[in-house]
């Protein structure tokens, strides 16, 4: 849920990297962290295990000009992938403005990215909150590795839901793709605001709901 | 729904932040809601990661809801993690909202946790000026994007890509 304090001239919204364990969500956030101006970013903190595996979750605060006369925050968060923390996955998505589903390109991961994607649906309706009216991309992750599903392949698996998303091809560990990712789910996030609101809004291009990066 | 918070229920905020930041002598007080915003704040210096730690406050404090769940309770109201140095008291507001102290070990905890209650219930009928219907949203003064710009820009230029 967006949160706008007058006081501080400050919007907040809630962007959630989703996703299959080991698919990439934690790196995403540590390339953008990286790869951004320090102006525009705050600490990166990370709950993770021994094994650098995402305990809890990944947490970077953002911050933009994108509206004017205010600052636009953008709280960046991880879930947790491996299957037995879906507790700790509904608390991260507890009022949710946006998500990025991240989705692990190797053949092998296939299937769990079709049940990580229906967690994903399934914990949503049990706050209240649907794919139909929350904005949401997804991102092909490790485009690099050498035995991975076509894009198309992907899209067919994932995104075929009655309104097709953005999707973005990526190499997470690279950068390669990150940045942009990052700046549709941000612009979605604010059309969704202006748009709820009846206020002045960015439009989207019009193909941009069925266009795909990379095809 | 969004919620949104006026000039004037911040200035009252503050009010009462500012007074039990100088009552029990701490660090830094925040007001947050429990997905991590924070409403209001009031620190001796600048603390550079209070967002960091909304967000971790947000966190536990629900983690903990779940856990008072198993046990049969409906919430763990406070919870006091403490350090050698530093400390954190945070006290839930019935509702959606979480006050957070830091503060050093010249800091009694008790009376922490005893002003902290006061203020809590002090704080009590801010939360509801929060809740904000898209009715009501349409009050709120134009705002525009830009746009012609990205949200986030690279630093440096990027990897190469594919």
């Amino acid at each position: 849920m967006s949160f706008i304090n007058f006081a501080r001239k400050e919007i907040s919204f809630k962007i959630v990297y989703y996703g299959t364990a080991l698919g990439g969500k934690t790196t995403n956030v540590e390339q953008i962290h990286a790869g951004i101006s320090p102006q525009s970013r705050g600490e990166l903190t990370t709950l993770s295990t021994k094994q650098d595996r995402t305990l809890f979750f990944d947490f970077l605060p953002l911050k933009s000009e994108i509206i004017k006369g205010f600052v636009s925050k953008f709280q960046i968060y991880t879930v947790p992938g491996q299957v037995i923390y879906n507790e700790t996955r509904k608390l991260v998505l507890r009022n949710v403005d946006g998500v990025v589903f991240v989705a692990d390109s190797q053949w092998s991961k296939q299937e769990e990215n079709a049940a990580s994607f229906a967690d994903m649906e399934g914990n949503l309706k049990d706050q209240g909150d649907s794919l139909d009216s929350m904005p949401y991309i997804i991102q092909f992750n490790k485009r690099d590795l050498p035995d991975i599903a076509p894009a198309h392949y992907m899209n067919f698996m994932l995104n075929h839901r009655s309104v097709a998303v953005p999707c973005f091809e990526a190499v997470a560990v690279k950068g390669v793709g990150v940045l942009e990712s990052l700046n549709m789910i941000a612009k979605m996030v604010i059309s969704n605001f202006m748009q709820k609101n009846k206020m002045q809004s960015t439009e989207l291009p019009s193909d941009l709901a069925v266009s795909q990066k990379g095809e | 729904m969004f919620s949104a918070l006026s000039e004037d229920a911040s200035q009252n905020i503050n009010q009462v932040l500012r007074e039990l930041l100088e009552q029990v002598e701490a660090e830094a007080v925040f007001f947050c809601d429990r997905g991590g915003n924070i409403i209001a704040s009031q620190s001796v210096s600048q603390q550079g990661n209070e967002e960091n730690v909304a967000a971790l406050a947000a966190g536990s404090f629900f983690a903990t809801l779940t856990m008072a769940k198993l046990v049969g309770e409906t919430e763990f109201q406070n919870m006091l993690h403490q350090g050698e140095k530093t400390s954190i008291y945070m006290e839930g507001l019935k509702g959606d909202m979480i006050l957070v102290v830091i503060f050093s070990k010249d800091s009694n905890p008790g009376l922490v946790k005893l002003y902290a209650k006061t203020a809590c219930q002090q704080l009590e009928p801010f939360k509801l000026s929060l809740v904000y219907d898209e009715k009501q949203m349409r009050t709120i003064p134009h705002m525009e994007v830009n746009a012609e710009a990205e949200a986030f820009t690279a630093s440096k230029p990027s990897s190469k890509k594919n």
